[in-house]
């Protein structure tokens, strides 16, 4: 038998016709900390993938310094495996990773490997190759912000409203609820009809694999991972992959837009990717600029974040809706990668540990939170609703301040306190239970129409609560249907909100 | 290393050149000073290698690495012996090529002709 193979081989050596051409190849001459520097190979080009022939197996790297006389390589494999004067040869090929219908409800490494075990993705021809590095849809290609994406957190979807297509930061300091925020943006995409379903991409960089583990398994139990893809790049990957993780985020996500889809990605947290960045640049030796970060930093995060758009109709009407989260440190805003991220995004929901550990949950700031592009997709229900609650909320905390110092205040001026602490009441919302658009409207007017106003502040969330679900037993198709479905709050709906609001509280009373 | 051994190369070659004949001492004397200040004096090696290199290149030379698998015998002698004064031509023992050559012209123009790149190719089939 080994005979047989052996003449087998022979036969195939003898028969093997040798390419006698040169071929163009670069040294390994040092390699350390995931970075390769490579002399030769001076045709290659910058973000070319190359391929390093170690001892026993074959290693992608990405080319990143084209120097004078050596290429700066960042390893996409196992670093140990690379010694001293291995070959690297050009691929002629760009970082590209597999997107289709078959990759919803799995977990991949930012090259598209699959991390949860489920075996293979995609089959010999299916999946696109979508690049991890593409330019921006143009002005030509792109359409205002129109239809609502719904977060299902009533204070974000009534006053800082998000559009598909819009990117829209989340910011705060640690264990303010960040990623809550988005996972609730991720669970209400089941619940919200009246739209296309959005898919979700949710890139999880720098993070300790057990939270992502938990986090996987939460949109498992709730099933929302069936609508979901989870880019993963632990804290334990290497620096060049947590790099590249929101790149392939985005190729995906562009993926379902070009389908004509919309979805929505959730880029958990910049800040650990910009940290991810600087490493690479120092280990590179690129020149260091402010807090050590190399000088493209901004364009970085904004060449990431221009791909998020809402594609014309001749360009099949998708969007990509991308919702970056930034960590601050102590509440300081003005510092260099959050304030890059803020001018670079459409708005930013600001969440406060102040309001966290008072109790408000969501702790978003009303006051330094904003949406610049998002009323214009605000449905009209909720437009009419809570178009004035921003003001009053804003005057809430002007007076606020006032009741420290006297305790003697005119009525109108007390009724605007109790009307602020009701509202705010109103908006706070438990982790995890995001709140369908049309429950969320119908509290909120409840709450602006004055019939709350004899509520305690305590009883509030079960008076509401109790609203919701005679609303949901006695009027649900006229009500609550009527506002999902038409997406308007129309004078009729309004006539019927009130006179059922006014029998749920003569049913609570009695 | 310090700095990159071309870079020490291209130093000592420029230092060299601007200098008159009779520096030349000084300029050896100051350049092994300077290397044994950057602590790089073990990577001397490399940095003659470069120094050779970047001479050949100046004279219309070029650097050919041959890397055989065995002791160098009287093909590869013949090898050696096809290129010009010039050249700079280094030879190599490198087991694990199997059997054959591979040479490296420039450090970027490679030419395989050895039996481990034959597998390769043929597995990769």
């Amino acid at each position: 038998m080994s005979y047989e193979i052996l003449e087998k081989l022979r036969k195939e050596i003898s028969g093997f016709k040798e390419e006698k051409g040169a071929r163009e190849v670069g040294i390994v001459s040092e390699v350390g900390d995931g970075i390769l520097r490579i002399s030769g190979l001076s045709g290659a080009l910058a973000q070319e993938l190359l391929s390093v022939e170690a001892q026993s197996e074959e290693i992608p790297a990405l080319a990143f310094n084209l120097e004078e006389n050596f290429i700066g390589a960042v390893i996409l494999g196992d670093g140990d495996k690379v010694r001293v004067g291995a070959r690297v040869i050009k691929t002629g090929k760009v970082l590209s990773i597999k997107a289709g219908e078959e990759i919803l409800g799995r977990v991949v490494d930012p090259l598209g490997r699959p991390l949860d075990g489920k075996g293979v993705i995609f089959s010999a021809k299916g999946g696109k190759d979508y690049f991890l590095e593409r330019r921006a849809p143009s002005v030509i290609e792109r359409e205002s912000v129109s239809v609502p994406l719904h977060t299902g957190i009533k204070a974000i979807d009534a006053m800082i409203p998000i559009g598909r297509g819009q990117r829209e930061l989340i910011i705060g300091d640690r264990q303010t609820g960040k990623t809550a925020i988005a996972l609730d943006a991720i669970l209400n995409q089941l619940q919200d009809e009246g739209r296309r379903k959005a898919v979700s991409i949710y890139v999880a960089i720098g993070q300790k694999n057990s939270k992502i583990a938990k986090t996987i398994a939460m949109l498992e139990e709730r099933g929302a991972m069936k609508n979901t893809i989870v880019v993963s790049a632990s804290a334990s990957s290497p620096a060049s992959l947590q790099y590249l993780a929101p790149f392939a985020g985005a190729a995906i996500g562009e993926y379902f837009m070009d389908s004509g889809m919309d979805a929505v990605i959730i880029y958990d947290d910049l800040s650990k990717h910009a940290d991810a960045y600087r490493q690479l640049s120092l280990l590179l030796r690129r020149p260091p600029g402010r807090e050590a970060y190399p000088g493209d930093i901004f364009y970085l995060h904004a060449r990431l974040l221009e791909r998020s758009a809402k594609l014309s109709k001749e360009k099949g009407g998708g969007s990509l809706t991308a919702l970056p989260i930034i960590e601050t440190k102590l509440g300081d805003v003005s510092s260099y990668i959050p304030t890059n991220v803020i001018s670079i995004t459409d708005g930013q929901i600001y969440l406060e540990s102040g309001l966290f550990y008072q109790g408000v949950r969501p702790a978003v700031n009303v006051g330094l939170s904003v949406s610049r592009v998002g009323s214009a997709a605000q449905t009209k229900a909720m437009k009419k609703v809570a178009g004035k609650m921003r003001l009053e909320l804003a005057q809430f905390r002007e007076l606020a301040a006032f009741v420290q110092f006297s305790s003697d205040l005119d009525p109108d001026t007390k009724k605007k306190i109790a009307r602020g602490e009701l509202l705010t009441e109103i908006l706070k919302q438990a982790d995890l239970e995001p709140a369908p658009f049309e429950k969320a409207v119908v509290i909120l007017y409840a709450a602006l129409s004055g019939a709350m106003d004899n509520i305690p502040i305590p009883e509030a969330q079960s008076y509401a609560s109790g609203l919701l679900d005679w609303l949901e037993k006695l009027h649900r198709d006229e009500i609550l249907g009527a506002i999902r479905k038409s997406s308007d709050f129309t004078d009729e709906v309004e006539e019927k909100l009130k006179a059922a609001i006014k029998d749920y509280g003569i049913s609570a009373k009695s | 290393m310090k700095y990159p051994a071309e870079i020490y190369a291209k130093a000592f070659l420029g230092a060299l050149q601007s200098s008159g004949r009779e520096e030349e001492r000084s300029v050896i004397k100051n350049f092994s000073s300077l290397l044994k200040k950057n602590g790089d004096l073990q990577n001397h090696e490399k940095i003659s290698l470069e120094i050779e290199k970047l001479m050949s290149k100046k004279d219309g030379g070029i650097f050919v690495s041959i890397e055989v698998a065995k002791k160098a015998g009287a093909a590869v002698k013949k090898l050696a012996g096809l290129f010009s004064e010039k050249d700079v031509v280094k030879i190599n023992i490198l087991p694990e090529l199997l059997a054959g050559a591979r040479i490296l012209i420039n450090g970027e123009r490679e030419f395989d002709f050895s039996f481990k790149r034959r597998l390769k190719d043929l597995f990769a089939k």
